[in-house]
Formats: structure tokens, C-alpha cells, sequence
């Protein structure tokens, strides 16, 4: 019961995402990277560590550590950077099985936070299954290693049509700092989600263009 | 900060081993030698004696085969009427890859291995040729949840102290909010393990506004790129909004943890779960909130020269089962409020970066560690030219994995999410 009035004290959590835009307290200045005034774009180019600095900045190289900041690049609030090639031929609902090809942990946990009172995502229709073969996407995280692939593979075998595969994150999209590829050298990639890790918020906006929304 | 430098000795490894002062902290394989680390963890005396492989201190010391990297030989061979069964890697219930080689007569586990290697992404080898920041960014994404204690003990080892104050302090409140996030991290998860849905959905939103105060605060949600070798890459100017949002979330939380404990549902699910005795934890080496729980005072902040003046305690209980280790943590949590009240009160005006010339880095073989929410990470660096050489990194989960192995011996099957959520560990920590 004390649980219960505790609950109605809080009142509603639960973010306006998608209807409203994204408030500061949910994503401050943690987005891509954008030049600001007199931003040294050649010495940013050299110093990025992931060679994501070219002509404009390449969402799903950019590992977000700030580097740039030194070369008066600054943090922007974009973070629905998510880049959708084939959409699911639903919409109302979609079951999504999490694959963990090698991440550090962070993308993991910020996949877990959309459960919280704050994201909610069963409101919109999605939901996570524990197994491959009740799921129509496949989310990806983390830099594939040797040892998972395999696993990755045969998860994706199993699940019936229509299916996508969704990166989450540089080092699935790009490798990343830790390599040239990410999940793409070993699978088609229908979507990507980027970020490092993508807050919930984006991965929100990505799941939805996925199912067509 | 903890650092120093590496000096290799060659006493007799064997009577270092019946040593009960020293607890073996780690193992590394340089170039043609190995050495092994022992830490006296009540003053902080840290040996490296050198090792031949042939040398079997596995005997008095199991850890040593885990640091090894011989998991094997904790498997039992399997008896009649046993099943043998490989959890993993891709299950939702562990939420990460990695498996678990079971033995079980259907209900009791009876020996339990895990089985390591299965995210290794080679990081080690991995920073050799790379310049030190470059470094230091694939040292966070080692295991993201512990990335500030990562740059920091890399940091420390490094800048041997040449650090401004105020970077200093800024450097300590990003590992004090990372400790924050990842207790309320494993108290929901142990939470939601009881089917306590509401309960968890509270401390899952208690996580969720420590994120949003480290990304208000830092520019990232787990605090990545904010230390740099010399410092931290950015100045915080208004501390209040830190201060003011904790208070809220300590208000939020102290109410969250009387309902909490006063459910005799949930409290009866952690009681005698997966009991470590002080015992196993001095045999297992076991460091962090694995030795905490069971009485044994560890945690590297004790003899940390930065800590010397700031109001920490360091939490024990006696019990050794999943509900001391979450008192531990509730404790813990408590304590880390007022430690980064005073963190944020105290905090010098000073430049928060030395301009150091990245090129010229030149540092012998040191070591630097740092106290993260699950236990200490070491690691040690060699760096020339502002290149690391060659780095070794000795994860907590490495060492706590065989502790909780033992603690969750002879448990039923749905006592396992209660007995691992307690240790807080992490396959991402431990494959490297």
C-alpha cells in the first residue's frame, strides 16, 4: 500500500518522446559534435581518433569523447541520428531480441533503461522477447568478437520473416576505436542507431522508424 | 591517488603465498617474464615478485589459475546422475554474452565455472602503438559502467600526482556518481530477480537520474572523455545543480530503502543466499563488495592519499550472504552522498589541466589503481615517447567471478540472479 501512494507521489515519469520533442533534463549537450565559431577543422581532423572529422562529422564513426571540444567543436542536443534502410511491414507492435556481440557494458545498460518509469517503451508497442524465434528485430550491440558471431548468426537464422537487424552503437555500426568494422563485415545491416553509447532517447527514435512510425 | 612504480623482486613466490598479509592482486606476462602481485591491503604495500610458469602457487593461492586464465581447473568432473549444462551466451536472463558451465542434479547447483573470453576484444594488446589519450579512450570502453575508475587508475599511473587539485577533486565526484549509479544499478536488479516490479521500477529511475546528472554535468551519460592525462577536459562552473539534485535523490532514496527493507518477501529471497565466509574470501583473494559483505575490510580508498582527509567509512558486515552485500551497498550509498557533498563543498579554484606535451610522455613501468563500485582495478602501464609499450589491466569481475562461483555452491537454480546481481559483476569487466 505504501508502495502504492509512493508511486502516485512521483506522478508521471514517463517522458513526452515521441509526441513532444526531447526536454533538456532528458538530453542536454551530449549529441553529435557540431563546429562552432572559428572551429579548427584541420587539427580536429588529425587529433579524432576515430577519423570521424571529414568534411561534415560522420555520426557512425564519431565515438563522442570530446576531443573535438579542444578545437572549439561543441556537443549539440541532436541525438536522433538513427539511419533506417528497410522498415518493418508493421507498425502496431514490435518484439525485439537483444544480441550481445562483444559491447562494454554501457550500450547494454542504456537498452535496459528503456524498461525505467522514464522511457516506458511498452507504451509504444515494443518489447523485448528472450528468445529469437518471437522476434522481428535483432539489436546488436557492441564490437563483434570471435567468439560471438557465431552465436549471432544462427540467433538470426531462427527468426522468422520479415526480420531486421539493428546496430546499436559505433563500435556495432563502425567498430568504432576498436577496428575498421563493425557487424556489416558478417551481415546485411538494415538499420543503425549511433551513439556511444545512444542514449535512450535515440534508440526510442530508432526502434519507432524501424516499425514505420 | 594510488601509484607507483613497478619494482620486480625476486622473493621466494611459495612463502609469499602462505603469507596470509598479502592478497595475490593480479598477474601479467611481459615479453619473456611474468610477475605477480601482492597487496597488503590494510597499508597499502604492494610487491612484484617475478614467476616461472612452472612455479604452482595455485595451490595455496586458487586465484591463480583464474589470473592465469585456466579456468578449467575449478570444473568438476561429472558424476553420475548429473547434468551437465552450458548457460549461454546468448540468454536474456544474464542481459550480457557470456556462459556458465553448470553441474546440477536437476535443482541443487553443485559446481558452477564461468566461462571467460567470450567479449574478449584484446584491449590490451590493443593500446600497444597507441598515443597515451588514445589510450586512455579504449581503456573506458573496457567495461562502460566502470569507465571512470579505468581512466582513472590509468591516469594515476601515469601523472604520478602532477595533477591539479580541482581536477582532482572533479575527477572524484564522476567515480563516486559512477559508484551511486552502479549500487542502485544492482539493488534493482536484485529487486526485479524478486519479481519486486515496482520496487525496481523506483531504483531503475534512481539510476536513470544519476545518468541525466552525469550527462548535465560531464556531456556523457557515463561519464567517458572527461580525464586526460594531466587532468580533466573540462571545468564544471556550477556545482549547485550537483548538490541540489542529490539531495533530492537521497530524500527519494532513504524512503525507497525503509519500504524496501521492510518487506520480509524480498528479505527472505537475499537471507543465506550464496554465503561467502570470511574464510573463502581470504583463500579466494576476493576484493570489493565480495570482502566487504563477509567482514574483510578491502577497498583501496583506505590507503588513498586523496581520501586521507575526505569523510568516507568503509562498510563491513559479517553475514557474507546477498543481504549484507546489499546492506554493504545501502551503506555505501549513504556514505558516498556525503562524500561528494564534501567533494563539491571543498573543491579548490584552480586550473582543472596541466598543459602537458602528450609527445614527451615518458614513464618507467608503474602502476596506478582506483576503487570501482565492485572492487579495485589495477592497471599497469610502460609508456616512451608519449606511446604505451605495453600495458597490463587486471579487472575486479576477474577475481570476483571465482568468489561468487564458490558463494553460490550448493544453491537452488533460483537462488543464481540473487546470488550474482550481489557481486555487481560484469562479463565485459572481466574478458578485457
Amino acid at each position: 500500500m505504501k508502495w502504492l501512494f509512493r508511486g502516485i507521489k512521483k506522478r508521471t515519469l514517463t517522458t513526452g518522446y515521441p509526441a513532444k520533442k526531447p526536454t533538456y533534463d532528458e538530453v542536454p549537450e551530449i549529441g553529435l559534435p557540431v563546429p562552432y565559431k572559428c572551429a579548427d577543422f584541420t587539427s580536429a581532423k588529425n587529433s579524432c581518433p576515430t577519423g570521424a572529422i571529414g568534411d561534415a562529422i560522420d555520426a557512425e564513426r564519431c565515438i563522442f569523447c570530446g576531443k573535438c571540444e579542444e578545437y572549439r567543436f561543441i556537443k549539440s542536443r541532436t541525438v536522433e541520428l538513427a539511419e533506417v534502410k528497410r522498415t518493418l511491414p508493421f507498425s502496431k507492435s514490435i518484439h525485439v531480441f537483444v544480441a550481445d556481440a562483444g559491447s562494454c557494458n554501457a550500450c547494454n545498460r542504456e537498452v535496459e533503461m528503456l524498461n525505467n518509469p522514464f522511457y516506458d517503451f511498452h507504451r509504444l508497442g515494443i518489447f523485448f522477447t528472450p528468445t529469437p524465434k518471437h522476434a522481428d528485430v535483432l539489436l546488436i550491440l557492441g564490437y563483434p568478437t570471435e567468439r560471438m558471431i557465431n552465436a549471432i548468426l544462427e540467433a538470426y537464422s531462427i527468426m522468422p520473416e520479415p526480420k531486421v537487424v539493428v546496430a546499436v552503437g559505433t563500435c556495432a555500426i563502425s567498430g568504432g576505436i576498436f577496428g575498421d568494422s563493425g557487424i556489416n563485415a558478417y551481415m546485411d545491416v538494415d538499420a543503425k542507431i549511433p551513439g556511444c553509447p545512444p542514449p535512450p532517447i535515440a534508440i526510442l527514435h530508432g526502434l519507432l522508424k524501424v516499425s514505420g512510425r | 591517488m594510488i601509484f607507483g612504480e613497478v619494482n620486480l623482486e625476486s622473493t621466494c613466490n611459495e612463502a609469499m603465498a602462505k603469507n596470509d598479509r598479502y592478497a595475490l592482486t593480479a598477474l601479467f606476462n611481459k615479453e619473456n617474464d611474468s610477475f605477480l602481485v601482492w597487496t597488503d591491503y590494510s597499508n597499502g604495500d604492494t610487491i612484484f615478485t617475478i614467476t616461472n610458469t612452472e612455479s604452482d602457487i595455485g595451490v595455496f593461492r586458487p586465484i591463480y589459475y583464474a589470473l592465469s586464465g585456466k579456468m578449467d581447473v575449478y570444473k568438476l568432473k561429472c558424476p553420475d546422475g548429473v547434468i551437465e549444462l552450458h548457460y549461454g551466451p546468448l540468454s536474456s536472463g544474464l542481459w550480457e554474452a557470456g556462459a556458465f558451465n553448470v553441474l546440477t542434479y536437476g535443482e541443487r547447483i553443485l559446481n558452477i565455472t564461468p566461462d571467460l573470453g567470450y567479449k574478449t576484444r584484446n584491449i590490451e594488446e590493443k593500446v600497444i602503438g597507441r598515443k597515451v589519450e588514445e589510450a586512455l579512450f579504449l581503456l573506458e570502453r573496457l567495461c562502460g559502467n566502470y569507465s571512470v575508475a579505468y581512466s582513472t587508475a590509468f591516469c594515476n599511473a601515469i601523472e604520478k600526482g602532477m595533477v591539479p587539485d580541482r581536477a582532482e577533486y572533479l575527477r572524484h565526484i564522476a567515480l563516486e556518481l559512477e559508484r551511486l549509479q552502479n549500487h542502485f544499478h544492482s539493488i534493482q536488479r536484485l529487486t526485479s530477480a524478486a519479481s519486486q516490479k515496482v520496487a525496481a521500477s523506483h531504483f531503475s529511475a534512481l539510476v536513470e537520474e544519476i545518468l541525466r546528472l552525469n550527462a548535465k554535468l560531464f556531456h556523457h551519460r557515463y561519464a567517458f572523455g572527461i580525464n586526460v592525462p594531466g587532468g580533466v577536459r573540462k571545468d564544471i562552473k556550477d556545482l549547485n545543480i550537483l548538490t541540489k539534485k542529490l539531495n533530492e535523490i537521497e530524500k527519494d532514496f532513504e524512503e525507497l530503502v525503509e519500504l524496501l527493507l521492510s518487506s520480509r518477501i524480498f528479505i527472505d529471497r537475499v537471507h543465506n543466499t550464496a554465503i561467502l565466509s570470511k574464510n573463502d574470501v581470504l583463500r579466494l583473494d576476493a576484493i570489493g563488495i565480495a570482502a566487504k559483505g563477509s567482514g574483510v575490510k578491502r577497498d583501496v580508498r583506505t590507503f588513498d592519499s586523496f581520501y586521507s582527509d575526505v569523510p568516507y567509512r568503509i562498510v563491513c558486515k559479517e553475514e557474507g550472504d546477498s543481504l549484507a552485500r546489499m546492506i554493504v551497498r545501502i551503506d555505501e550509498i549513504r556514505n558516498t552522498f556525503e562524500v561528494i557533498r564534501y567533494l563539491a563543498d571543498k573543491i579548490p579554484q584552480t586550473s582543472v589541466r596541466y598543459s602537458v606535451d602528450n609527445a614527451n610522455f615518458d614513464v618507467g613501468l608503474s602502476y596506478g589503481r582506483a576503487e570501482a563500485a565492485h572492487g579495485d582495478v589495477f592497471v599497469v602501464v610502460e609508456i616512451k615517447d608519449g606511446i604505451v609499450k605495453w600495458a597490463g589491466i587486471r579487472p575486479a569481475s576477474l577475481i570476483n567471478y571465482v568468489a561468487f562461483a564458490h558463494a553460490v555452491k550448493g544453491n537452488i537454480f533460483t537462488d543464481f540472479p540473487f546470488a550474482i546481481e550481489s557481486f555487481g559483476l560484469s562479463f565485459a569487466d572481466s574478458d578485457k
